[in-house]
């Protein structure tokens, strides 16, 4: 957490002095005047400005790299780059392969996932995490370093014309009375303009900031879930193993894993489309309470999993679906609430599968 | 005009069928003498309802036009078959239901058309699946 917090402070700093030294160099070229420093000087104060901003992306691109990327496969790409292609050869034979197309085309309505899952390291078949929100993150920093430039600049602004105008108004008020008005209205009224702008960004930067940092906090700090079931596609009345492992660098208040059903639909209420969506089933499958997540040691354990056998299997039509999720929830004080979804299949019971199919992904014993 | 649709197995009415079980069914059309029929749709389908948009599948579809009806066809029942999928099973949910059933739809000559929809049931236990009822009681009101 420390490590995030300073790299972002160092990116920050290093945008408010670019922004400064820039705008101050513009400024002096506007009015005339004489640079306050030398050429080079000015060179030196680019180039430290641009370092404390390279410094902060990197620091803050190794840090998201290290606790979002799982260490095998971390491993396997600082081994060789064809380990991530051998990891995936050896998922599934062809013939589970081949069977396994084969059963999804003889279900209609039923989705697929979009990739083949992948192999489990504790049981059978890994399901794939819930990407995370990177984009979030990017454009909540854009807008920072934007609005913090925005903001430089106008304190500059406000700042330099006050020097200004200060002088100016004084004399003009000795002379005020030779004045006609026409000509008072030619006195310039910007650094108002500016002053009105700099506080409406001030908050508009305040708020940024703090979204940035949070964004921020909630990749760095609560690294990738993984999900691992011992059985996949799960049915109605089928009990699993489910295997979690929970990576990040602190200490969690609560962590819940539930299992959701959801009836999700899509109607025209005007020109608008709306979607709505209504959980028909919800079972806590674990709440854990004060976990510690360190680098290196993620939080593990297994669960037992069962879809009552009344169920509705995963239904997808164009505008209905019916989709069963395995939900991780975790609350760490002051930062932001973890929320990932695992979308999982639920494949419909016919009477010759009635006991485990034989292309069912069978899981292995750890 | 009355239309009645039986859906059987082996020859024995049936409300309710399996995934993958072959789906008979009979279906006996009786005009009027003045009603002059252009085309008839035979078809087993599943459908939406709810407060979604209906969406629509269609298993099986079959369209016989004037040319291919005799003067006698509707003189004894019309029979369709067809091996029924394995998904979607009937479901009764809370926002969304998914019903199946035979449509015979028949165009007459004039341009009126009219629909019949027999309602069955395709599950394992003869009826629809439903959402389950959560367990009562769980960790997080303990803690």
């Amino acid at each position: 957490m420390t490590e995030a917090v300073f790299a972002a402070v160092l990116l920050l700093t290093g945008v408010v002095l670019l922004s400064t030294f820039i705008t101050l160099a513009i400024i002096s070229s506007r009015i005339g005047a004489e640079p306050t420093v030398s050429r080079l000087y000015f060179v030196v104060q680019l180039l430290i400005a641009s370092a404390l901003i390279i410094a902060g992306v990197v620091w803050i691109v190794r840090l998201l790299w290290h606790v979002g990327v799982s260490a095998e496969r971390r491993g396997a790409i600082t081994a060789r780059t064809g380990d991530i292609e051998i990891l995936n050869e050896r998922i599934l034979d062809e013939l589970h392969l081949t069977e396994l197309r084969k059963r999804r085309d003889d279900l209609p309505t039923v989705p697929r996932d979009r990739l083949l899952p992948q192999a489990g390291r504790v049981l059978g078949v890994r399901i794939l995490p819930s990407p995370r929100n990177v984009w979030g993150l990017m454009s909540s920093a854009l807008f920072s370093v934007v609005s913090i430039s925005l903001l430089s600049i106008l304190v500059l602004i406000c700042d330099q014309s006050f020097e200004i105008r200060s002088p100016l108004v004084s004399q003009l008020s000795e002379l005020s009375e030779k004045i006609t008005p026409k000509e008072l209205s030619h006195i310039p009224s910007r650094p108002w303009l500016a002053v009105g702008l700099l506080l409406v960004f001030i908050p508009a930067c305040g708020w940024s900031i703090y979204h940035f940092f949070r964004q921020l906090l909630k990749l760095a700090g609560i690294g990738p879930t993984s999900i691992e079931l011992s059985s996949y596609p799960l049915k109605p009345g089928c009990d699993a193993q489910l295997f979690l492992s929970q990576t990040g660098r602190v200490r969690l208040q609560v962590l819940d894993v539930d299992l959701v059903c959801e009836e999700e639909v899509t109607y025209n209420q005007g020109t608008d489309i709306r979607t709505e969506q209504a959980v028909v089933y919800e079972e806590r499958l674990l709440r854990q309470r004060g976990v510690s997540l360190r680098i290196g040691r993620p939080y593990e354990t297994q669960l037992a999993l069962s879809i009552p056998s009344t169920a509705m299997h995963s239904f997808k039509s164009t505008n209905n679906r019916v989709q069963w999720k395995i939900i991780v929830t975790a609350k760490a004080k002051s930062w932001p609430r973890l929320h990932r979804t695992f979308r999982i299949l639920v494949h419909p019971n016919s009477h010759d599968l009635n006991k485990p199919p034989k292309n069912q992904l069978a899981g292995k014993t750890s | 005009m009355v239309i009645s649709v039986t859906g059987q197995t082996q020859g024995r009415p049936q409300a309710s069928f399996t995934p993958g079980q072959v789906f008979s069914c009979e279906y006996d059309v009786q005009l009027f003498p003045d009603q002059t029929v252009a085309a008839i749709e035979s078809s087993v389908i599943w459908l939406t309802q709810g407060k979604g948009e209906e969406d629509i599948g269609v298993h099986f579809f079959e369209r016989r036009n004037r040319t291919s009806l005799a003067a006698d066809t509707f003189n004894h029942p019309q029979r369709l078959s067809t091996v029924l999928p394995l998904s979607p099973h009937s479901y009764e949910g809370r926002i969304l239901k998914v019903f199946w059933r035979v449509r015979i739809r028949i165009f007459f000559t004039g341009g009126k058309e009219l629909i019949h929809d027999h309602p069955f049931v395709l599950s394992l236990d003869e009826t629809p699946r439903q959402p389950p009822v959560p367990p009562s009681s769980t960790e997080d009101d303990a803690n």
